[in-house]
């Protein structure tokens, strides 16, 4: 964790060596309070009120995290978002400024501005947590095309890496599959100077930093993939993408947030998408109140077909 | 015999103590020469490329080799993550390397404010300040190279003739 410690102040370290970074999942930063430790079912304060984080500190953390080229930054910062080298992504907060020359008018953050606060997500590679829902998605030699859904913090996009790890490493059962992942937002590979920072097995290509719709198609166009992964879709010509890719031969892993089944069908697109049957299975994951995770796998119409 | 050898070692003395003047101010043009097309590349890098200061100071090549080694231990204190403010890891390295880069106060604290053009927060602010700087260090530049001219104009023929005056006397 030595890479995290390096973006605090100087001044802050020394109590950050003495926490317990087992199931630590987030530490946030406010200016004006001491940092806060998310564990799975508890959170925390570190240390006394000589870890308040004021604008200096959080100036100097911004510093680190950077390596000193905030400005080499911007389009990241734009996004709200930082990955770091190790996979952990740090969420921005603070003053957006915007304008309104989008398209179809659309507002456009151009820049945020008096960063106020960090939200840094320890990144926990659970090589293996797919392992059962995987042997459940296959079909034949590929599988079903597969939303994962979930609130937000479960791990959906933990999942989603492992499943794609699983499928593009293959064993002796299974082959490996090519497996095209389009990473809008870098959570899924994380990649730090052109490096991805998370294992995704050794059929993975990865499109960083490129919207879903158009990088779905492109990697359809010139990496014959086998399956396309995406994280958190939500946008209509995403969800336009998902039944051109039925039609296309190719399998779509994906992720989408929703607390739970009921809420998952209210939403429009999807249910578009079970009409056409571009969605073949969901995996429901869940959060149990002891940090632990189980999931449940519904077919495409929203019938049970296994709870673990 | 002796004085003709003595006399060939006076002059080939001055001359080359005046031939090493000549050098050392053709060194110290040369340097600033290079530090301005440094700055120069670094507004390309800046604009098109979006370099990190870090990986960019560390793997720039120049012919001066107090530049590059300036820059590289800039970078080796900065990935250590334990200085607040990046322009002043600059002025530290700049400092304590003074005598190596050996310019008058003025062109030195032009050398130093140059800093602030790579840590800023925005781009528009950096390539503001580099372009600034750039354009500080070509005219002090340009000053400098006409005020040696003007010193090698008087020194080396005054230098000259006192190696002449020294041999007559030592005749």
């Amino acid at each position: 964790m030595k890479e995290i410690i390096n973006i605090f102040p100087v001044a802050m370290r020394e109590s950050l060596q003495r926490i317990s970074w087992e199931g630590l999942e987030e530490i946030r930063v406010r200016i004006g309070w001491p940092a806060e430790l998310i564990y799975d079912n508890r959170s925390k304060w570190l240390g006394n009120y000589d870890t308040i984080v004021d604008r200096h500190g959080l100036d100097e953390m911004l510093n680190y995290i950077t390596g000193y080229s905030a400005y080499a930054m911007e389009e990241e910062l734009k996004q709200g978002f930082v990955t770091l080298s190790g996979g952990h992504r740090i969420g921005v907060t603070g003053h957006a400024t915007y304008d309104s020359n989008g398209k179809y008018g659309e507002c456009q953050v151009t820049n945020i501005v008096d960063i106020g606060g960090l939200n840094i997500r320890i990144a926990h590679e659970k090589k293996g947590c797919a392992k059962d829902i995987v042997l459940l998605l296959r079909n034949g030699q590929s599988i079903y095309n597969t939303i994962f859904f979930a609130a937000p913090g479960v791990g959906k996009t933990t999942y989603l890496r492992d499943a794609i790890r699983i499928l593009s490493t293959g064993d002796a059962v299974f082959p490996g599959i090519k497996c095209c992942v389009v990473d809008e937002r870098s959570e899924i590979a994380a990649y730090h100077m052109g490096k991805p920072q998370n294992d995704l097995g050794i059929r993975a290509d990865v499109l960083d930093a490129c919207p879903k719709e158009m990088g779905m198609r492109m990697v359809l166009r010139t990496m014959s993939p086998q399956i396309i992964a995406v994280d958190e879709l939500g946008k209509e010509e995403e969800f336009h993408m998902l039944e051109q890719m039925r039609c296309s031969g190719v399998k779509v892993l994906g992720t989408m947030h929703a607390g739970n089944l009921n809420e998952l069908f209210q939403n429009q697109l999807v249910k578009n998408c079970i009409q056409n049957g571009a969605v073949e299975r969901f995996v429901e994951l869940v959060r149990l109140p002891n940090g632990a995770r189980t999931f449940r796998i519904y077919d495409g119409q929203g019938n049970l077909l296994w709870e673990k | 015999m002796g004085k003709v050898i003595g006399m060939i070692c006076v002059l080939g003395g001055i001359a080359s103590f005046l031939y090493s003047w000549v050098l050392e101010q053709k060194k110290r043009h040369g340097r600033l020469e290079e530090l301005i097309m440094f700055l120069q590349k670094s507004i390309f890098a800046m604009e098109e490329e979006k370099v990190r200061i870090i990986e960019y100071f560390e793997g720039y090549k120049s012919r001066d080799a107090v530049l590059e080694d300036t820059l590289k231990e800039i970078a080796k204190r900065l990935r250590r993550n334990v200085y607040p403010d990046g322009q002043v890891v600059w002025e530290e390295v700049f400092w304590e390397k003074k005598a190596d880069w050996n310019y008058e106060e003025e062109t030195f604290g032009m050398i130093l404010a140059a800093g602030n053009g790579f840590f800023g927060r925005k781009r528009s602010e950096n390539l503001c300040f580099l372009r600034k700087s750039i354009k500080q260090l070509e005219m002090q530049r340009d000053k400098s190279k006409e005020k040696d001219a003007q010193e090698r104009k008087v020194w080396i023929p005054v230098g000259m003739l006192g190696g002449i005056m020294l041999m007559i006397i030592l005749i």
